[in-house]
């Protein structure tokens, strides 16, 4: 019966596998990276646009040629345009432009530049000029509109663009694929690139064509843009990473030896684990389309702990004659399982998908690596046991040291002074800055590129909200038109796509005028009125301009502004609000932060509420002390050092609480039995190697999860063995 | 008449870049030394010429204008229509300015620091080869010569731009004609007739009116 079971669960592992595998190769794992996409959705339309601003700069790479000898750098310049990898396109060129020369025609008579439109206005003398040009549009040697009226005379729809703000205010000269300026006797070729869309969310894609860009380019052209800094901070991270990855693998593997005195047990950990991630990031793709970076990291690091079962495992067969696993072990694992799955439940409560994210894939990913051990662990044994123990177990089954107690009351203790501690020295720090720091020649080529746009201090996000498309409009017109009398220039999709009230008194003004100079100016058919032209068929048409297209939103849109104005900004209306991008995307994560360490405290409350009925009120106190000593470690001692609680400590928290509610049920549950408490500072020393050693990397974030895993692994396995008593 | 070159090659500049297309008779030995090329035309500081032009636009219709052409070597253009419409555009390494009938500035365009400014700068002083190679970069250059004829044709490099292709007809060192088809302004032929150089810039502003 054992055996058809045994046989039935191996197949369902490698079917679960197998399942999963093909169906990641098939549609492909989208992972996103942007801080942004972390925000909530729901009505918050300002974050919307804030995250669809960073999509749309997740793909560009900003090139800068620069050199004393024009000639030198456009040289350089075409140079690098011809050999770009296949994978990244110029964002600008004449493509680009002739396409929306075309689509813009059919509005030719209504899409008048500022100048234009206040010459008819005017009337008399000041509108016949608006005639000759056009006259002389269609009869100079060169047209004066990038885009000539062809037979239209009164169609300016082309100088409406170029006469745009957004054309006008840039530091720079458009020139095909590149854009030149002159500053300090130096000339620059500034060139957009476009990264595919495939390439922007595969780490290891991005850094094999932004390497290959950077050998194109040499060594004295400055790279910028978001994948730029993606590719630094993950290479940075992976070398680290690989290094710490060697040391920790190596130890992990001299402990198995120390431990039981053979790999044997090693073998099956790593498909065990692939194939419980495999499964759990299938399902996250299948449920949200994608996966967050951090997400996948934190989720990551949630499997991890399950070795933990495995460690639990192996013990238990040094004092069985069977390999299958055994009721008591199974109950504990369950309910190791279950109180994880609870508290990463709650994250379902918060509505925000990051966090359903990291739920999905712990739930997932921690139930299928315990289907997987017990598929695929008892055949590998079987004849095997009982399991010979290895030095280390042996020396430690024999030593007193190592085997001590502490009083049911001391970790409530310990958790009190803690939790007095915390709110002494307890700071919280959500500044982005202390995340990353760019390598100094990205940073040089972001500060020149600023410099040249007029953006060196910053830029100001003007939020401007509406009830629909054709409000937001005349509401961006109203802003516009307040900064211009400011002598505040800005960024609005209205430069380019006017509302449609003004596009119609566009249109009656051309219409006038075409009536009125009839004689001298024969058209080939009056202007007629074809619709308004709206912001999401302007974009549809033209994808070149997603920057300006990430500013729209449905319900909000977003002026810039040079910060350079900030002290020029005149009284904005009530429907505006000035937005620190930055800013926001603090106070959102100091919001995502509070809201974890309340759903801390509820998953605190929560799973022992589930064990009680298991375990009694009396025991479970006691599996609780330890805990949440623990968990206020995690608060309270960063702040003895000068460190603040950030976001990545929070985290590292339930991480914190997985492993430590493991410790207590095992010790709970198997109290008494020597290989108990070996298996559990097997666990303890192997999550400290493998997550411990991340103290000691420079990347902020993962610094911070280790310190915190640290902090409160260390406190919990030390009080962890008050739960071994209490009645039975 | 090396100026009316220069005037095509600035129009074209201004007029947004350029792009390529195979016309009928177009010469097809490819030109490897531009120093050649500088030879066929007359090195003068001062030409003026009448023109006639013809342009087709893409839908069919034909516009036919004249008009009075001027090179002023260092300070710029005069392109001047006189039928049917009475119109200026003078064009300096500064600024572009387009005058009416009535001598009015309609439009003025700042070139300021702006490098295609400078670029037309040094085109405005002398015809170099540097400055033909740099044509180079936008163009398939080909050239037909006998005797004191040259012919040089201009296919644009890039797909993408709109001029398709440009042909350049020389005579006995002056630029009788030019033809190009764009993919906005359609096909266009201007023909150059009393065709005068002098040794002397005129100190005078250039005529806007007639």
């Amino acid at each position: 019966m054992n055996e058809v079971r045994s046989n039935w669960l191996w197949m369902l592992g490698v079917v679960l596998i197998a399942v999963s595998g093909l169906y990641l190769y098939a549609s492909g794992l989208h992972v996103r990276g942007s801080m942004f996409d972390m925000l909530p959705e729901g009505d918050q339309h300002g974050a919307s646009v804030l995250r669809e601003m960073a999509r749309a700069g997740a793909r560009q790479v900003n090139v800068l040629v620069r050199h004393a000898d024009e000639k030198e750098a456009r040289r350089q310049a075409e140079a690098i345009l011809k050999s770009l990898p296949e994978e990244l396109s110029p964002a600008m060129g004449q493509t680009t432009m002739q396409d929306l020369a075309l689509h813009l025609q059919p509005y030719k008579f209504q899409l008048l530049s500022a100048r234009h439109a206040k010459a008819l206005q005017a009337g008399g003398e000041v509108a016949e000029s608006v005639r000759d040009e056009a006259l002389s549009n269609l009869y100079g040697f060169a047209s004066l509109s990038l885009y000539p009226v062809d037979e239209e005379p009164y169609g300016f729809a082309a100088t409406h663009l170029m006469e745009s703000p957004l054309v006008r205010q840039s530091g720079f000269e458009p020139e095909g694929s590149m854009m030149t300026a002159q500053r300090d006797g130096v000339f620059y070729i500034y060139m957009p690139l476009i990264l595919r869309e495939d390439v922007a969310s595969s780490f290891t894609k991005l850094d094999d064509v932004i390497g290959r860009l950077e050998s194109v380019c040499g060594e004295d052209v400055l790279l910028a843009g978001t994948p730029v800094h993606t590719r630094q901070a993950s290479r940075e991270n992976s070398r680290t990473m690989a290094l710490l990855s060697v040391v920790s693998g190596v130890v992990v593997v001299l402990l198995f030896i120390c431990f039981f005195g053979s790999l044997r047990g090693l073998v099956l950990v790593f498909p065990t684990l692939g194939g419980g991630l495999l499964t759990a990031l299938a399902v996250v793709q299948a449920i949200y389309g994608q996966v967050h970076m951090l997400s996948l990291v934190f989720g990551l690091s949630l499997i991890g702990i399950s070795t933990d079962y495995i460690v639990h495992y192996l013990m238990s067969l040094s004092q069985s004659n069977s390999s299958a696993v055994s009721r008591g072990l199974r109950r504990s694992l369950l309910l190791g399982l279950g109180s994880s799955c609870l508290g990463y439940g709650m994250f379902y409560v918060t509505g925000w998908e990051m966090l359903g994210q990291i739920a999905a894939i712990s739930i997932v990913g921690l139930s299928s690596v315990m289907l997987l051990l017990f598929a695929f662990y008892p055949p590998l044994f079987a004849g095997k046991v009982p399991m010979k123990w290895g030095v280390v177990c042996r020396y430690i089954s024999g030593c007193r040291m190592m085997q001590w107690h502490v009083p049911g009351w001391l970790p409530w203790c310990v958790a009190v002074l803690l939790a007095v501690l915390a709110v002494g020295t307890m700071r919280t720090d959500d500044k982005i800055t202390n995340l990353y720091t760019p390598a100094p020649h990205i940073l040089e080529a972001e500060k020149t590129l600023a410099i040249l746009n007029g953006m060196e201090k910053g830029v100001l996000t003007l939020m401007v909200e509406g009830e629909n498309a054709e409000q937001l409009l005349q509401r961006q017109e109203e802003l516009v038109e307040t900064l211009s009398n400011a002598q505040v220039p800005c960024t609005a999709v209205c430069s380019v796509v006017p509302s449609e009230a003004r596009q119609k008194h566009h249109f009656e003004l051309v219409q006038a005028a075409a009536e009125r100079w009839q004689d001298e100016v024969p058209l080939e058919e009056m202007p007629q009125w074809h619709g308004a032209l709206t912001p999401d068929a302007f974009f549809a048409a033209c994808p070149g301009f997603s920057y300006l297209a990430s500013l729209w939103g449905e319900k909000s849109s977003v002026v810039l502004v040079s910060a350079r104005y900030k002290e020029q900004l005149p009284v904005l209306p009530a429907h505006v609000q000035l937005t620190d991008r930055i800013g926001e995307l603090e106070n959102m994560l100091a919001q995502i932060r509070g809201h974890l360490m309340w759903l801390l405290g509820g998953i605190l409350l929560l799973v022992p509420v589930g064990l009680s009925f298991h375990f009694g009120w009396g025991n479970t106190v006691r599996m609780l002390g330890p805990v949440v000593a623990g968990v206020l470690a995690i608060f309270a001692l960063p702040g003895l050092v000068g460190e603040g609680v950030t976001l990545f400590h929070v985290l590292a928290a339930f991480l914190v609480i997985g492993l430590g509610f493991d410790y207590v049920i095992f010790r709970q549950s198997h109290r008494g039995e020597a290989h108990t408490s070996i298996a559990v500072l097997l666990s303890f020393i192997t999550t400290m190697v493998t997550f411990g050693i991340l103290v000691f990397t420079s990347f902020s974030v993962t610094h911070y999860i280790g310190t915190a895993i640290s902090l409160g692994l260390v406190v919990i396995y030390l009080l962890s063995s008050a739960a071994a008593k209490g009645e039975k | 008449m090396k100026s009316s070159i220069l005037v095509l090659a600035a129009g074209l500049l201004l007029g947004g870049l350029l792009e390529a297309s195979e016309p009928v008779d177009f010469p097809t030995t490819r030109v490897t030394h531009y120093e050649n090329l500088v030879d066929y035309v007359t090195a003068a500081p001062f030409t003026e010429a009448t023109f006639a032009m013809e342009r087709t636009l893409p839908s069919g219709r034909v516009l036919h204008s004249k008009g009075t052409f001027q090179y002023r070597q260092g300070k710029g253009i005069l392109w001047r229509t006189e039928k049917p419409v009475l119109t200026s555009m003078v064009v300096t390494a500064e600024s572009l300015e387009v005058f009416n009938a009535k001598g009015k500035r309609i439009r003025y365009i700042a070139l300021g620091d702006s490098p295609t400014a400078r670029y037309m700068t040094a085109v405005f002083h002398e015809l170099s080869p540097d400055l033909l190679a740099n044509f180079s970069r936008a163009f398939h250059l080909s050239c037909a010569t006998q005797g004191r004829s040259l012919q040089l044709g201009m296919r644009s490099r890039h797909s993408a731009s709109d001029l398709r292709w440009m042909l350049v007809r020389v005579e006995n060192g002056n630029v009788v004609s030019t033809e190009f088809e764009s993919g906005r302004q359609g096909r266009v032929c201007i023909r150059f007739s009393d065709i005068k150089h002098a040794r002397q810039v005129p100190d005078t502003d250039f005529p806007i009116v007639k």
